[in-house]
């Protein structure tokens, strides 16, 4: 199976994201499966953010990739028929302090994520914390599979 | 100072883009106060319909934590950033040349025109008026031919040349580099039946497997299957570099190549003659007829008899290669000198 692992990445920052997702690669392929990280570049300004989930959003996935992964958020918009979500943190999360706009847009980031977690076969949440997240914001059938457990998360992702 | 190169990818191939990006990062980090990472945006141009979505893309996305952003293909270098520095490999060819010699996969059509002239003038906002802008040579000659841009030309360095120390040839040609289409490996099995007794080895991953399905299948027609060794596959480094150090001379016949590439730069860094055709655009700035290789028409006969000439007097080819060698010396190719281009 030719699997895309793909990731928002602010460039020369996020170094948990790319170790989880060479990690997951390396496991994917000793599984015997073409897989391959793509990392997509991210500014976390929340004024940049719509554009970027708009772009994300955009991107053609399902000719290339039999199953795509994705992991830090925005990557959970992307489009394909069998999409796996893996998050170590919760992008359904309410805003904070702000503006009335600068809230209304906290909360149209976190709708257009929503949208992208329905559209998944499958939701894994890297921490019990991160899955109660999701569970409060509506999100059913969340399961934890944490880092390192590699067989039970290499099983969650190809069931 | 932290640089992002920024590419495009199709999925699972690697070919000399990528080389070139994960060399490029790999000697920026060598470099005092500089911290480099590569990203490559997945590109889908066809259907060709799909290219205005994969421009707009490309602007949507935004950029922090980076001082220095160098794109080398299309439509990376839509991206907005204050500090964009792009190194052209490639625009989108189909929208140039490739449309002049009915060979885009953009129609002709009022849509198609339309489709190639927002390529056109998304790529004159984006590169006109830069303060840096370098492409390779073929690149940088077609920026000038068809927007009318000037760039510095910088053409690739050899990334790893002490694996090529060159060796007694085994009596084969090897015809390196990835396998696909415009690369015409097909080109050279099609040829050996015009070239009794040679023995051709393939070595390089198809692009899609069944590119190499369609090759072996093409040895077989052509009688010729017990004189190829087929090597379908993503090879080492060290296998690739033993491989082209015994050949007696290297097969290279892209169609209009971009740059002298990668497969030729490494045949002459070990002293090996390179067999090329009359079409393959930048290979022939370095690749000479009768000087450091053979030149042939891009057809069957005329290959397989450039490729028999190659084989038939090892004096010659040795001699040849020699002369490759120190042409490629005379370019002053170092990955110092194009990192600080780069960065000035």
């Amino acid at each position: 199976m030719r699997i895309g692992i793909v990731s928002a990445v602010v460039p020369l920052r996020d170094d948990e994201a790319v170790a989880r997702g060479v990690a997951l690669e390396e496991r994917l392929r000793a599984a015997g499966h073409e897989a391959e990280l793509v990392l997509l570049p991210f500014d976390e300004a929340t004024e940049a953010q719509l554009v970027q989930r708009a772009a994300y959003r955009a991107m053609l996935f399902a000719p290339h990739y039999d199953l795509v992964v994705t992991l830090r958020t925005p990557a959970e918009v992307i489009r394909h028929g069998r999409k796996v979500a893996w998050l170590a943190d919760d992008p359904l999360a309410p805003g904070g302090e702000g503006t009335l706009l600068g809230r209304a847009l906290v909360a149209d980031l976190a709708r257009a994520s929503l949208v992208g977690l329905r559209e998944a076969r499958c939701v894994l949440a890297a921490s019990e914390g991160v899955a109660e997240g999701l569970r409060e914001a509506g999100l059913q059938g969340v399961r934890v599979v944490a880092p390192g457990d590699w067989d039970l998360v290499v099983g969650a992702v190809l069931a | 100072m932290n640089v992002l190169v920024l590419s495009v990818r199709a999925p699972f191939v690697h070919g000399g883009a990528e080389e070139l990006r994960d060399h490029l990062v790999r000697n920026l980090n060598l470099t005092q106060g500089v911290r480099a990472a590569s990203m490559s945006l997945p590109f889908s141009w066809d259907p060709w319909t799909r290219l205005p979505d994969e421009m707009l893309i490309a602007r949507g996305l935004r950029l922090a934590n980076v001082d220095r952003v160098i794109p080398i293909k299309f439509p990376a270098y839509l991206v907005e950033h204050a500090g964009r520095t792009p190194w052209l490999a490639h625009q989108f060819r189909q929208a140039y040349d490739m449309w002049d010699s009915g060979q885009s996969n953009i129609p002709d059509t009022l849509e198609g025109r339309h489709v190639r002239d927002l390529i056109r003038g998304a790529d004159q906002e984006a590169l006109s008026g830069l303060p840096r802008l370098f492409a390779v040579s073929q690149a940088a000659k077609r920026l000038r031919h068809y927007c009318g841009i000037e760039a510095e030309t910088l053409s690739a360095p050899l990334n790893d040349p002490w694996l090529f120390t060159g060796g007694e040839a085994e009596g084969y040609v090897l015809a390196g580099g990835r396998v696909g289409g415009a690369k015409r490996q097909h080109l050279l099995v099609r040829a050996l039946r015009f070239a009794p007794g040679v023995r051709l080895v393939v070595a390089g991953r198809p692009d899609v497997p069944e590119e190499g399905v369609q090759l072996r299948h093409l040895a077989e027609a052509e009688g010729v299957a017990n004189r190829v060794r087929f090597e379908l596959r993503f090879l080492p480094r060290e296998e690739l570099a033993a491989l082209v150090n015994g050949a007696a001379a290297v097969a290279y016949v892209p169609l209009d190549e971009d740059s002298v590439g990668y497969v030729t730069m490494e045949a002459f860094q070990a002293g090996k003659p390179v067999v090329t055709t009359s079409d393959a655009g930048g290979v022939l700035e370095i690749v000479r007829d009768g000087e450091t290789g053979w030149v042939a028409l891009p057809c069957p006969e005329a290959l397989g008899d450039a490729l028999a000439q190659a084989l038939a007097d090892p004096a010659r080819a040795v001699r040849r290669g020699r002369a490759g060698r120190a042409a490629l010396d005379g370019l002053g190719l170092t990955w110092p000198h194009t990192v600080e281009r780069l960065l000035a």
